[in-house]
């Protein structure tokens, strides 16, 4: 939408558009003011170093826990007594472990354990706090009072307590661990959608929408979640990394995932018993989660920083 | 498509014109905590307000602030509920119907909002905001709904292609053209707008006015104007009614109303509009009213206007006055032009509500 003749008018508005209008045509303003939500927040992440670096990151993280049979250099469960406890070397890079089995491979596989847990507890967040927080904060009344001592309820059980009771009644394994942390989580959202929410309707678009005939679902729907859906967005990436630490938590204490299956956190628990004779047992699935961790905190900065709203253009 | 607007009222010229709108009595209150930790007190912001809007008329709503300009649009199109008095859209009663039934409805009363900045989703794309209407009430979608939006744009004056652009990459002119846009995308009969010209600039005002008035001649529509600022009033309105304290205290034709005003209000609030004639406006008489609206949650008794009134009478500040026909058109709440006043015995004015007036002219050399 170049300008067909270069002139950048803003004085388009004052001109009486009724007397001899034939349109404005293509006008250089176009090329000022003419861009969509997108690319303006693609413009302004690109310039968020540290963020394009940990979206690369997990990008990279991602990809291994994708292709981890073909990355991966050996079977990540088979064992092999006769080379337990090996420092880095040419055949095993990271070393080995208590049982000989292959560190960097139980790395690998152990990104697929990390990222589906983290992704599942979020979810569940999400799916637990998004919409009371939505029906809370646009109703108000009763329903507020119901839906926010109810989170203050679940907000003061201590959470490991939380964890350890629904691992004891639903069993040991990583689903009920992330369970658990989905239901730790998800007052978070739902304060947060709330809070969004009761900004967002005090608008005067959501009066006009009403005005209209609109009907409320389409409102929440229409006008109120996208509105909200910035923060929402920030929160999921913290979210992610914080739950990646709290499988880590959960499987060094056993309510994780199960031995043999590889995870970082559970690969932790494991080696600190062997630390004075094994030191990198440690290191290695340590730093792997700190990477995890890092990127995803840093991605939800710059996707806060990214989101936030254009300053008002010009003047009524 | 007014062919059911079956009631009618008496138009400027007296003759017989279907009514669009028929406001009889519309009360609106609200529940208000003024001081904390004491109860809710009752504020009437619309008192029994009564008037009608007939087919392509425009009638306009003055006041100062907090008068219930804006309230009276809200209770029309039942954005705030009703306290009491009814609503009638081409003989409908809007005041009675459900939700379901009032969504319906909403199709023939559109509102115009005062900040074009505030009033569009800024999440959502032009193409979305004019659209609204047409998804909710024809469930329009695809290129049939592209292809409305891009002619409501023509009608407005806005390229077709802006329809993909989100409202922040507009001015503010633009923007109240894309909300006129939608407001009339469902050909209502009846377009409120609430202070819809007085956040734009005075040239963008102009056009968007001119805008409103092609519009009205394109589809007979129906305007309720509500505005503060006399100039622009005068221009547009049909009929003007004047609300102070939440009552309708005067309406008349526009020309009359500005010309040989009746009430006192209408004479000092007249007087307050700056007139674009410096020599005028140095040597012409201003009325300043002394201090400010009452509390309209303790309005005073009678007229509200007992307080600052300057002609006031025993009488005002005990019998709100009936409404009084004006020669020239239109009626007039005030006992000036009462003259059969009710028998009442005379009671002394009470001293906190003396009526404190300046009545002189301003000495241009002071300013």
């Amino acid at each position: 939408m170049s300008g067909s003749d270069g002139s950048f008018d803003r004085e388009m508005d004052f001109q009486d558009p009724w007397t001899g209008f034939t349109g404005w045509g293509d006008t250089a303003a176009d090329d000022v003011t003419g861009e969509s939500a997108a690319r303006r927040f693609v413009r302004r992440f690109a310039g968020h170093r540290v963020a394009v670096l940990a979206l690369v990151l997990i990008v990279l993280l991602i990809l291994v826990a994708i292709f981890a049979p073909t990355i991966a250099p050996f079977d990540p469960n088979k064992q092999s007594l006769a080379n337990h406890l090996k420092g880095p070397s040419s055949t095993h890079w990271l070393g080995t472990d208590e049982l000989g089995r292959d560190v960097l491979s139980r790395i690998v596989y152990g990104s697929r354990v990390s990222l589906t847990a983290a992704l599942q507890a979020v979810v569940i967040a999400v799916l637990l706090g998004v919409p009371p927080g939505l029906l809370a904060g646009f109703f108000g009344s009763w329903i507020d009072v119901i839906i926010s001592r109810l989170t203050d309820a679940v907000m003061s059980f201590p959470p490991l307590l939380l964890a350890i009771g629904i691992v004891g009644v639903f069993g040991a394994g990583l689903r009920n661990a992330m369970l658990a942390v989905g239901i730790i989580f998800a007052p978070r959202f739902l304060r947060l959608t709330r809070s969004a929410v009761l900004s967002v309707r005090q608008e005067t678009y959501i009066e006009a929408s009403r005005s209209i005939g609109t009907s409320t679902t389409r409102i929440l729907r229409t006008r109120i979640l996208p509105n909200i859906l910035s923060p929402l967005v920030v929160q999921i990436s913290l979210s992610l990394g914080f739950a990646m630490l709290a499988e880590a938590g959960l499987s060094f204490l056993g309510l994780g995932v199960q031995p043999p299956q590889a995870s970082w956190g559970a690969m932790v628990g494991r080696a600190y018993r062997y630390l004075d004779e094994a030191p990198t047992l440690v290191i290695f699935p340590g730093l792997a989660i700190v990477l995890a961790v890092l990127g995803f905190n840093l991605l939800g900065d710059g996707l806060r920083d990214s989101f936030g709203r254009e300053t008002r253009k010009g003047g009524a | 498509m007014t062919t059911d607007a079956i009631a009618t009222t008496a138009g400027a010229d007296g003759g017989l014109v279907p009514a669009v709108l028929e406001v009889d009595q519309l009360t609106v209150t609200f529940k208000i905590r003024t001081r904390p930790f004491r109860p809710k007190q009752q504020v009437t912001a619309v008192n029994q307000a009564t008037f009608s809007i007939a087919r392509g008329e425009t009638l306009s709503l003055v006041g100062e602030s907090g008068s219930g300009k804006s309230s009276t649009g809200r209770g029309i199109l039942r954005l705030v509920p009703l306290a009491g008095g009814s609503v009638r859209l081409s003989g409908v009663d809007v005041s009675q119907l459900s939700t379901a039934e009032l969504r319906k409805q909403r199709r023939h009363m559109q509102m115009i909002f005062q900040d074009p900045y505030s009033s569009l989703d800024p999440s959502a794309q032009v193409r979305d905001s004019i659209g609204e209407p047409l998804k909710v009430h024809e469930h329009l979608g695809g290129q049939q709904l592209t292809a409305r939006v891009a002619e409501l744009l023509d009608r407005v004056g806005l390229p077709a292609h802006y329809m993909s652009r989100y409202p922040y990459e507009f001015s503010g002119g633009q923007r109240q053209r894309v909300a006129i846009a939608r407001a009339i995308a469902l050909q209502p009969r009846l377009v409120i707008c609430d202070e819809a010209v007085s956040a734009l600039d005075v040239s963008t005002q102009n056009q968007v006015i001119n805008l409103l008035e092609k519009l009205q001649d394109e589809e007979g529509l129906s305007y309720l104007f509500i505005a503060h600022d006399l100039g622009v009033v005068r221009h547009i309105s049909d009929r003007v009614a004047v609300m102070y304290l939440g009552r309708i205290v005067e309406v008349g034709p526009a020309e009359r109303v500005f010309e040989s005003p009746a009430h006192p209000y209408t004479v000092a609030l007249l007087s307050a509009s700056p007139v674009p004639n410096p020599v005028i406006q140095r040597t012409r008489k201003r009325i300043i009213l002394a201090g400010d609206l009452p509390d309209p949650s303790d309005p005073p008794s009678g007229c509200p206007f007992t307080t600052r009134c300057p002609e006031v009478m025993e009488i005002c500040t005990q019998v709100m006055p009936p409404a009084v026909e004006v020669a020239g058109g239109g009626h007039v709440l005030c006992h000036l032009y009462d003259h059969v006043p009710p028998p009442v015995t005379p009671v002394a004015i009470r001293p906190t509500e003396q009526p404190v007036m300046h009545l002189d002219a301003v000495s241009p050399a002071e300013t």
